[in-house]
C-alpha cells in the first residue's frame, strides 16, 4: 500500500496509507496538484493547522472508517437525526470539549465530511434539551445581552406547539 | 495553538451553523438568546421556523406566535407557514401594503414553505420566485383558489417533497369556492415542471369526474417523468362527485363532511390502474385512499384497482384504504412484490372475488419476508370456509382478521424468524 507522510504543525510526521489520507478532500487535492506518484514515499505534506495529538486522532478515525460508503444525500425536508452515531465513534469522541472542538476544526480544514458531521452531531447532542443558561454554563459563554433584550427575544419566541 | 482554552466560540460561523442544523426547530429559536453571536448565526446561516399571518379555518396546530407578514423581511427564516395572509376582499389583509409586499430577508435560507388560506397570484410569485433552495412545498387547496399556476414558472431544482393538502377542506368549501380553478391548478402543477430531486408526492385532491381525465393524465406523466428519484406517492382523492352534485348537496343540506372517493355518485368509477405506475422504477411507498364505505360494499362490485401485477417491483410499503381489490390482485401485492415489507389494506371488500383470501395469508406466513400486514374489513370469509386445514397459524390469524370487532389499529407483525404476532398498535405509519 503506497504511503504519504503528513506533518503536523509541531513537526510530528505520520506515515499514512494514501487511501486513508485521500479521505481528506484537502489532502486529496494537494496530492492531485502535486502530481504525487504512488511511489513518492518521501513526499512530506505539511499541515500547518493541525497539531500532532489531533492529527493522530483524525488518522485513527479515518483508518476505522476507511471502508464506509459515501454519506447519503442530505434530506432538507425534515429534522436531522443525531441518535445514529455509531458506538465506536461515541467512544472515540469521549474527550474534553477543547479536544472535540480541535477535531472539528481539523475535520473542517482537512475537509473530511464524515468526521465533521459526527463531531457536530456530538456537540448538537450536548446542546439538545438544555436551556440557554445551561448552555452558557456548559460552554463557558458570556451572556452579552442586556436583560431587556433577553426578555424581548424570549417573548418573540414563546411557544405553544404540541410536539 | 493554546489547546486548553479552545471553546465553542473558536469555531467559525459556518461550523456553528452546521451544529445548529442538527437541533430541533424549537430549540434553535430558544438558543438565540445564548449570545449575540449565536443569534446572528441562526438568523443569517440557519434560519428559524416561522408562522406568518393568522390561523385560517384550515389550520389545526395550536400555535400562538403568529407574526405579521412584514416579519419575513427582518428575520432569517428556513421554514415558513403562511396562513390567511390575504383576504379575497382586500380590506382584511394582514399584508399591509399590497403594492409592495415584503420579501424574505435571506431567500437562500428558505427550505420549507406551506400556504393555506386565500392567496393572490402576485404575492405567490413575489414570495416564491427568489427561492432557489426550496426542498418542501405544501399548497393547501384553499391557496389554489386565487392563483393561476399556468402563468407561474416553478423552478425549484432542489425540491424533494411536493404536497397538495386538504386539511379541514369540506364539501361546503368546494361548493362555495372556485373548485374549477383548484382543479386547473392541480393539473398545471403536475403538468409543467420537472423537479430533478423530487422524492415524495402527496396529493389530497378533489377529482371532479367530468374534468378528471386531464388531471389524471398529467399525474401519471408526472410520475413517469420523476421515476428516477421518486420513492413515495400518496394520493387521496377527495369527493369525486360532479360540480352539480356538490351544489345540490349544499342545497339539500346533506351531510357535508368529506366523503372521499374514487367513485362518483352516478356509479362511473375512476379506476386505479396500476399500469400507470409500472415505469416508476424508484417507488418504494404508495398509498391510495378511496371512498368505499361499508354500506356500499354489500352488493357485488367490480374492483376499483386493476393490474396490480404491473406495480413496480421496488415497492416496500403499500397502504390502501376504501378501494375494492380483487383476490388475485391482493395476492400479487402480498406475495409477488419481491421487496414488500409492509402491507396495509383496509375496507377493500370481503365478498365474492374481493379481498384477501386464506391461501394468500398462508403464502405470506410461509415465505417470511413481510414485516407487517394489516387487513381490516378486507378478508374474504368464503375462502376460509373452503380451506381444508383447520388449525394452521394462518387460519387462526384469519379468524381474528374476520372478527366482528374490527379495530382500525389491528396489525399483525410477521417476524423473519417465522414468529407471528398480532395485536393492536398505535396508528404510527398511516397517513390518513
Amino acid at each position: 500500500m503506497p504511503v504519504v507522510r503528513l506533518q503536523s504543525v509541531d513537526g510530528e510526521v505520520f506515515p499514512v496509507d494514501v487511501e486513508i489520507a485521500r479521505m481528506s478532500f484537502a489532502i486529496r487535492n494537494m496530492l492531485d496538484d502535486l502530481g504525487v506518484q504512488d511511489n513518492d514515499a518521501e513526499e512530506v505534506i505539511p499541515l500547518p493547522n493541525v497539531t500532532g495529538p489531533i492529527l493522530r486522532k483524525v488518522i485513527e478515525w479515518c483508518t476505522h472508517h476507511k471502508d464506509d460508503p459515501p454519506p447519503p444525500e442530505e434530506d432538507d425536508t425534515r429534522e436531522k437525526r443525531t441518535d445514529d452515531i455509531p458506538a465506536w465513534d461515541q467512544e472515540f469522541l469521549r474527550v474534553d470539549q477543547a479536544v472535540l472542538f480541535d477535531i472539528i476544526l481539523a475535520a473542517n480544514y482537512l475537509d473530511i465530511k464524515g468526521l465533521l458531521d459526527v463531531t457536530c452531531k456530538t456537540v448538537a447532542n450536548m446542546i439538545k434539551g438544555k436551556t440557554p443558561e445551561e448552555i452558557r454554563k456548559l460552554f463557558n459563554i458570556k451572556n452579552d445581552f442586556t436583560p431587556a433584550e433577553e426578555e424581548q427575544i424570549r417573548k418573540e419566541n414563546e411557544w405553544c406547539e404540541e410536539k | 495553538m493554546d489547546e486548553g482554552n479552545l471553546t465553542i466560540d473558536d469555531l467559525p460561523n459556518e461550523i456553528l451553523a452546521h451544529i445548529f442544523k442538527y437541533l430541533p426547530f424549537m430549540q434553535c429559536e430558544e438558543i438565540m438568546s445564548v449570545s449575540r453571536r449565536w443569534e446572528s448565526v441562526i438568523y443569517e446561516l440557519v434560519g428559524i421556523r416561522t408562522y406568518i399571518g393568522r390561523p385560517s379555518e384550515f389550520w389545526s396546530l395550536p400555535i400562538n406566535n403568529w407574526h405579521p407578514f412584514e416579519k419575513i423581511a427582518t428575520i432569517g427564516a428556513s421554514t415558513v407557514s403562511f396562513s390567511d395572509i390575504e383576504d379575497p376582499d382586500a380590506a382584511n389583509d394582514t399584508c399591509v401594503d399590497l403594492k409592495d409586499p415584503p420579501s424574505f430577508k435571506h431567500p437562500y435560507l428558505v427550505r420549507r414553505v406551506s400556504f393555506d388560506g386565500y392567496l393572490r397570484q402576485r404575492t405567490f410569485i413575489h414570495l416564491l420566485e427568489p427561492i432557489r433552495n426550496l426542498a418542501y412545498l405544501e399548497l393547501h387547496l384553499s391557496s389554489l383558489e386565487g392563483i393561476d399556476l399556468s402563468r407561474v414558472k416553478l423552478n425549484f431544482p432542489k425540491l424533494q417533497e411536493l404536497i397538495i393538502s386538504s386539511n379541514n377542506y369540506t364539501l361546503q368549501h368546494m361548493a362555495s369556492r372556485n373548485l374549477g380553478q383548484i382543479m386547473v391548478n392541480c393539473t398545471k402543477l403536475l403538468e409543467a415542471p420537472y423537479f430533478p430531486r423530487l422524492v415524495t408526492l402527496r396529493l389530497y385532491i378533489p377529482i371532479v369526474v367530468q374534468r378528471s381525465a386531464q388531471l389524471l393524465r398529467a399525474l401519471f406523466k408526472f410520475l413517469v417523468r420523476h421515476n428516477a428519484t421518486m420513492k413515495m406517492f400518496l394520493i387521496r382523492t377527495e369527493v369525486t362527485v360532479s360540480l352539480r352534485d356538490i351544489k345540490s348537496a349544499e342545497r339539500n343540506d346533506m351531510k357535508l363532511h368529506l366523503s372521499i372517493g374514487v367513485v362518483d355518485v352516478s356509479g362511473n368509477s375512476i379506476e386505479m390502474n396500476c399500469a400507470h405506475l409500472q415505469d416508476c422504477v424508484s417507488l418504494e411507498h404508495i398509498g391510495f385512499i378511496g371512498n368505499r364505505t361499508k354500506d356500499n360494499s354489500l352488493g357485488v362490485f367490480k374492483p376499483d384497482l386493476i393490474n396490480a401485477d404491473l406495480l413496480p417491483k421496488t415497492l416496500k410499503f403499500v397502504e390502501i384504504y376504501n378501494i375494492l381489490i380483487a383476490k388475485e390482485d391482493v395476492r400479487v401485492m402480498a406475495v409477488k412484490l419481491p421487496k414488500i415489507k409492509t402491507l396495509h389494506l383496509e375496507n377493500i371488500g370481503e365478498a365474492g372475488e374481493l379481498g384477501m383470501n386464506v391461501e394468500t395469508l398462508v403464502d405470506v406466513l410461509d415465505n417470511n419476508r413481510m414485516l407487517k400486514i394489516g387487513v381490516l374489513s378486507g378478508f374474504n370469509a368464503k375462502s376460509l370456509h373452503c380451506y381444508s386445514s383447520k388449525d394452521s397459524t394462518a387460519v387462526r390469524m384469519a379468524r381474528i382478521l374476520l372478527g366482528k370487532e374490527h379495530n382500525p389499529s389491528f396489525v399483525a407483525t410477521l417476524h423473519y424468524d417465522g414468529r407471528t404476532e398480532w395485536g393492536y398498535t398505535e396508528e404510527d405509519e398511516k397517513f390518513t
